[in-house]
């Protein structure tokens, strides 16, 4: 037993108040506010999230027979420095959009449309995609343009990989329909959360060029291909060994067998070719045996085709879509914008600009409403603790002068009644922090996701970031502050004083 | 070895603001010495400066305007001034480590166990109670005092009467290792038959130790003249203006009293002159 001991035990009884009053309540003001900012810090990232989005700073322009001059000559003018440099351009592209019929798993094996774009690959889009939101990436980290080490190569988004049912982590090929309703496997290079213009593929203006033009895959009819992903060296040749009896292949040398050097380089990918020329089976029994093989059954396959490897591609017989200009920052789009419309007779859709704006407002606002949010938690905190222990204090001035006059220094006691402020801080404030935290899982998991589409990856409730600490210390530096105050100024009188109750 | 206390040298106190002209000066003590190992009493009229002098010398104020006063520590002395309240932690120490207080009002600790009440005074001397045996100590002095130690020390203060919450604020100061007990009104809340106890408890410890000593202000003369070794009492001066004059110091002289000016006086007389001496026929 010791007079610390005593006293902080003691007052902090006393101060706690009748049923823990002082604390509930204290708890329930933290509770609230801690909740509030769990939900609004998180919010907010996910706000900064979505405005640093890599297309943000990209808009787009319609290309039609009006404007096919226009836009030409606008991006001529692009291409000068100057001009580049008074609207804070950094290039324009001309894109195409598209749909695509994608083979899916989940769909019974059927074929399901999905929003293709191209891009240019030295647009600086290309590198904006593989920066950020990266799910998944199929290309050695030394390659410095993806679409040269895969020109047939596509980008997918996540949502798309997920809705054919495939893997990110053995995907090699999507199997996309070509127009004579072959299924080609192509290349997937990387998959992403998002893609520009909400498309879920993405491939270049020469990619696009040939699949426009007949011929961007090899059919000869020589051979049966198939290519099967993911498939360890055992399996492939248990493939080779029923695929030998169900096709009845006599001459082994018929069949070759090559390991792809597309998709993720942790797992196999093959390549089989199986010559057609001494085989008497009908081709479509042949395919029917390949696709029923036991050997095959869990693995992601399909008919193989060679995909064109011309570097040029005669685009004259179709129009561009858009005309995509990226900027290094928006300051001068309204400017630009003005620009086009009495220069060149174009509109420009500011539908991003507009965004991006709301993004920076709605953004300023959360930040703004946490700001007040924990001041006023704070200076409620503060000034409910402080006004607690100084009507504490002030009741017991007669008793605090007995100390006194009994040889307890003025530090001392200041000391003892900041460490029972603390003790009532904690014990509000780890309750009230597990409660919250408690509470913020169960909406976020149970009740939010019922109401809201939620993004997997973003957590939309969270209590430990260096916010919330900064405002931890920020409510027990500024109670404890108070607290030295009040104590300190009833204290500043003499023993005597205190006990006769006198105001000198 | 002196054999005095406090020796009081030209001392003026007074309330209000320093620097401020209208510093209301309530008490002037020419010379005046408050000897060691005895039980002194202060009496005077309401407002004629008893408290005061408690406080001045219990340093619980600083009220001193002129003068000084020197508190004697054995062989050691220290000068008490204006100067001394310009080092709060020596003022402290003094007080931590010689003196000890009883009010009229008890000042419990209402939230602590009677038991911490009683030990509080102790303990802020920085005592170990694990290293004593305290609890057979508070039981012989509860005993003392007409109370139960194991009825009330897990008490609350507020589950007490008056009485025993006085009784226990005596306790508190008994406890605490002193050389001076100051009491202001000490058996203002307590019966004859209580008051007489407290004062012959407090008597018996000064008694044991003659380095000890008790200084109180009291309005009950007969308990005064029965208990104390000194009385002291303040004459008014002028106005508001009380001293203790050189002939209104009284000393217990075997049997009876000498005062001042070396006459012996009984019980009776001494009362009369009390009276007297406080200039009012009027109850003080």
């Amino acid at each position: 037993m010791s007079f610390h001991s005593v006293l902080i035990h003691n007052e902090f009884k006393a101060l706690k108040g009748k049923y823990n009053s002082t604390i509930v309540y204290l708890f329930f003001i933290l509770f609230i506010t801690f909740l509030a900012v769990g939900f609004a810090k998180s919010a907010l990232t996910y706000q900064q999230k979505l405005s640093a989005a890599p297309f943000s700073n990209w808009v787009n322009l319609n290309y039609h027979a009006g404007t096919r001059d226009s836009l030409r000559s606008l991006k001529e003018q692009i291409s000068e420095k100057q001009f580049r440099e008074r609207f804070h351009i950094q290039g324009a592209y001309f894109y195409n959009k598209g749909m695509v019929s994608v083979l899916s798993v989940l769909h019974g094996n059927t074929t399901v449309q999905y929003e293709a774009r191209t891009i240019d690959p030295k647009s600086g889009i290309v590198k904006d995609l593989l920066h950020a939101g990266v799910c998944a990436k199929y290309f050695p980290d030394s390659v410095a343009n993806v679409f040269e080490y895969e020109p047939n190569g596509v980008i997918i988004s996540r949502r798309l990989l997920d809705d054919i049912g495939l893997d990110k982590r053995s995907v090699s090929f999507i199997q996309i329909k070509s127009p004579v309703g072959d299924l080609v496997p192509v290349p997937v290079l990387a998959v992403v959360n998002e893609l520009p213009d909400l498309s879920d593929i993405v491939y270049t203006n020469l990619f696009y060029c040939k699949t426009m033009n007949t011929g961007f895959y090899d059919r000869d009819n020589s051979y049966d291909r198939i290519f099967v992903e993911n498939m360890d060296t055992a399996g492939i040749l248990n493939v080779l060994k029923e695929l030998y009896a169900v096709l009845e292949i006599r001459d082994p040398s018929t069949v070759q067998t090559t390991v792809l050097k597309t998709g993720n380089s942790a797992v196999l990918n093959w390549k089989i070719e199986i010559g057609t020329e001494q085989n008497d089976l009908p081709g479509n029994i042949r395919k029917e045996k390949i696709a029923n093989l036991n050997a095959l059954k869990n693995h992601h396959f399909g008919q193989y085709f060679e995909l064109s490897k011309d570097s040029s591609c005669d685009n004259s017989a179709f129009f561009h879509d858009y005309l995509a200009i990226e900027f290094h920052d928006l300051e001068r789009i309204r400017e630009f914008s003005t620009y086009l419309k009495e220069q060149l007779t174009l509109q420009l859709n500011l539908e991003v600009l507009s965004d991006r704006e709301n993004y920076l407002f709605t953004g300023n606002i959360a930040i703004g409403s946490i700001m007040l949010l924990m001041v006023l938690s704070v200076i409620s905190v503060s000034i409910y603790i402080s006004g607690i222990i100084r009507n504490h204090l002030l009741k017991m001035k007669k008793n605090l002068g007995n100390f006194l006059a009994f040889g307890v220094k003025n530090t001392t006691l200041i000391r003892l009644y900041i460490w029972v402020t603390v003790k009532i801080l904690v014990a509000a404030i780890v309750p009230a922090f597990l409660v919250a935290t408690a509470t913020g899982e169960f909406f976020e998991k149970y009740l939010l996701g019922k109401l809201l589409v939620l993004d997997a990856e973003q957590d939309y409730f969270s209590l430990s970031d260096s916010w919330f600490a900064m405002f931890l210390l920020l409510i027990l530096f500024v109670s404890v502050s108070r607290t030295f105050v009040s104590v300190k100024k009833i204290l500043k009188h003499t023993p005597g004083d205190l006990i006769y109750e006198r105001d000198s | 070895m002196n054999r005095n206390l406090f020796e009081i040298e030209g001392l003026e106190c007074a309330y209000g603001h320093r620097g401020n002209n209208n510093r209301k000066v309530v008490l002037q003590i020419e010379k005046l010495s408050i000897p060691m190992g005895k039980v002194s009493m202060i009496l005077g009229l309401s407002g004629s400066g008893k408290s005061t002098l408690i406080e001045t010398l219990g340093l619980m104020n600083n009220t001193i305007s002129k003068g000084s006063i020197t508190y004697y520590q054995g062989e050691n002395s220290v000068t008490i001034d204006r100067k001394i309240w310009e080092h709060p932690s020596v003022l402290t120490e003094i007080r931590n480590r010689n003196f000890s207080f009883i009010f009229q009002q008890d000042f419990l600790m209402p939230h602590y166990s009677t038991e911490e009440n009683m030990l509080i005074g102790r303990l802020i001397q920085g005592s170990d109670p694990e290293l004593f045996d305290e609890k057979d100590e508070l039981r012989q002095v509860c005993q003392k005092m007409r109370l139960n130690f194991d009825e009330i020390s897990k008490k609350k203060p507020f589950e007490l009467s008056v009485g025993q919450k006085q009784r226990l604020s005596f306790i508190r100061a008994i406890l605490k290792p002193h050389s001076v007990i100051f009491g202001d009104e000490p058996t203002g809340n307590l019966d004859d038959i209580n008051s007489e106890l407290l004062m012959n408890v407090l008597k018996e410890s000064v008694n044991q130790d003659h380095r000890r000593s008790a200084i109180l202000v009291s309005h009950n003369i007969p308990l005064s003249i029965a208990k104390a070794d000194y009385i002291f009492v303040l004459s008014p001066v002028s106005g508001d203006i009380f001293e203790v004059k050189p002939g209104h110091v009284f000393s217990r002289f075997e049997s009876g009293w000498i005062n001042g000016n070396k006459e012996v006086l009984t019980d009776i007389k001494l009362e009369e002159k009390i009276r007297e001496a406080v200039n009012f026929n009027e109850p003080v």
